[in-house]
């Protein structure tokens, strides 16, 4: 039998609620993703792989698939923001329509949609993100406000920044950009940068674009590119990390190096500029 | 089972000199044809191939379709130890892994025994198909070879154009130029000294000199090379012992305007 190990925060009371794995479109990519509902909360799934280089014992038996799932709530603002702004059907002379959240939920492109009406207090966090009517019959129609979307943001952005020194995976972003010899302005946009990078991964470039025009990055613009880049960008550090894996030695004995005959050596000097392989020439057979 | 005896243990002495040079290691593919080996250099832009026909080994025995796997360096070792009017008889038993040489002394009087170890190679075989060339040009092996080492000294590459009036090769470098140009002689009484052209269309190409000169290692082979030239197709050299050995190099022509 396949299984999944999940690990997963320990929630204030013991739940014996099932875990619901529903798909949902990413909000970056548009993809069609796996989350998990429970208690009324939205987890993100993170699948910690190590190149199928472990397995799991369970009881006697032994489960092939080592990966582990981290389980971590997320916002569900975060999915539903890019729901929002299609269903809104904003154009250049409307600012688009009020739509009761059940239509915004409609499971037609995804039928997993419907669920997260079960969430906590889901209408009172798609408020914070639309401007709400009250019809006749009681019923509240919502539609997203782009102000309130940039104001939801930037107080995210200032709640993780102050308590940036907090989270050691944050500190780790910014080590060696972290010295004395960096002034103080700089540090805090360095620090600002690689906070709404982190935020960022969660929506549409759009939104990214619009936040980074609101904060000022005078002292960062002056530094070289390259340096930023390395600094702020998540994805390039992880880049890094794996680029430092694999320049390990090679596990085993080292490959014999091949002896050259003489006329190999002379060879191996010569200028095969402009010269193209036989295979180009000739097929493989 | 493979056994093969060769009374002018010689040949494979100077095939081995000619491959040693531009490869390291390959399989010689024993079949009832003969053994043939097909190998390209590091670089992947020389190839090489061997042919030691059937009918210049007596006996020839080969009851199936076997590769022998050698370091070239190794085997050519072993060889070094043959004789040159030696008889050389090779051997593979049923299990493949060794190459059993049979050394005999012309007077029957000195028997040299070796034995080498096989190894799996995994080699690309490429089809070279059958290709019209522009150009056949014939001369002398040594000639060839003479050309080769001279123009060495000017530069890194040789252009070799030929027309209807003779072959001429150019090199051009930075302490000067060079220029030889051989003209197709008609008398037949100069033998091996004399050039032929046989020509469809003019062409000039261009070639790396230390590949060139890489292969005129084979020339104790045969005292006339065949060089055989189409534009954008790899230049054919050969080497042909008509009763047993063809030894043929393919080399990719420079394209200069490629960058």
């Amino acid at each position: 039998m396949h299984g999944w190990i999940f690990i997963k925060e320990y929630g204030k009371e013991n739940s014996n609620e099932s875990l619901l794995s529903i798909r949902l479109p990413h909000p970056r990519t548009g993809q069609a993703v796996r989350y998990i509902l429970q208690d009324q909360t939205l987890l993100e799934i993170r699948k910690l792989d190590c190149e199928s280089q472990r397995s799991w014992f369970i009881g006697s038996t032994v489960q092939s698939d080592g990966s582990l799932f981290c389980l971590t709530p997320i916002d569900p603002l975060f999915v539903l923001i890019p729901i929002l702004d299609t269903c809104r059907r904003k154009t250049s002379d409307s600012n688009g329509l009020f739509i009761p959240l059940e239509d915004i939920l409609d499971g037609e492109q995804y039928p997993s949609l419907p669920k997260l009406s079960v969430l906590n207090n889901i209408e009172k966090y798609v408020g914070w993100v639309c401007d709400c009517q009250v019809m006749n019959s009681g019923k509240v129609v919502f539609r997203l406000n782009d102000e309130k979307v940039m104001a939801w943001l930037k107080l995210k952005i200032s709640h993780i920044l102050s308590n940036f020194d907090s989270f050691n995976s944050l500190k780790q972003l910014i080590q060696h950009m972290n010295n004395d010899s960096i002034d103080d302005r700089l540090q805090k946009e360095i620090r600002l940068k690689a906070t709404i990078e982190i935020v960022m991964e969660y929506l549409p470039l759009l939104w990214r674009e619009r936040l980074m025009a609101v904060y000022n990055f005078d002292a960062l613009g002056r530094l070289e590119v390259s340096n930023t880049q390395i600094a702020d960008n998540p994805a390039d550090y992880y880049a890094r990390k794996t680029m430092r894996k694999e320049v390990l030695p090679p596990k085993g004995p080292p490959t014999k190096k091949q002896k050259l005959s003489t006329g190999q050596a002379v060879l191996a000097k010569a200028n095969i500029k402009g010269m193209k392989k036989l295979t180009t020439f000739f097929a493989k057979k | 089972m493979f056994e093969a005896r060769l009374s002018q243990g010689s040949v494979l002495k100077k095939v081995l000199e000619a491959v040693k040079e531009l490869v390291t290691d390959a399989n010689f593919d024993c079949s009832e044809t003969g053994i043939s080996l097909q190998a390209m250099d590091n670089s992947h832009v020389a190839l090489v191939s061997v042919l030691l026909k059937a009918d210049g080994f007596d006996p020839y025995t080969c009851d199936r379709n076997i590769p022998l796997g050698v370091n070239l360096g190794s085997l050519n070792k072993i060889l070094k130890c043959a004789g040159n009017e030696d008889t050389i008889t090779l051997k593979v038993d049923d299990t493949g892994d060794t190459l059993n040489l049979l050394f005999e002394s012309q007077n029957n009087d000195r028997f040299g025994e070796y034995e080498l170890k096989l190894m799996d190679i995994d080699q690309e075989h490429l089809g070279i198909p059958e290709t019209e060339y522009d150009a056949i040009v014939v001369l002398s092996s040594g000639e060839f070879q003479r050309i080769c080492r001279d123009l060495s000294g000017i530069s890194e590459s040789v252009s070799i154009s030929v027309t209807k009036e003779g072959v001429r090769f150019q090199a051009k470098g930075e302490v000067g130029t060079g220029n030889i140009t051989l003209r197709p002689s008609s008398s037949v009484d100069k033998g091996s000294e004399s050039v032929s052209i046989k020509l469809t269309s003019p062409v000039d190409l261009t070639f790396s000199l230390k590949y060139l000169s890489n292969f005129t290692k084979a020339a104790p082979l045969s005292d006339k090379v065949t060089l055989c030239m189409a534009t954008n197709t790899p230049l054919l050299v050969e080497y042909n012992m008509e009763e047993c050995a063809l030894v043929r190099y393919y080399l990719a022509p420079k394209i200069e305007d490629e960058e």
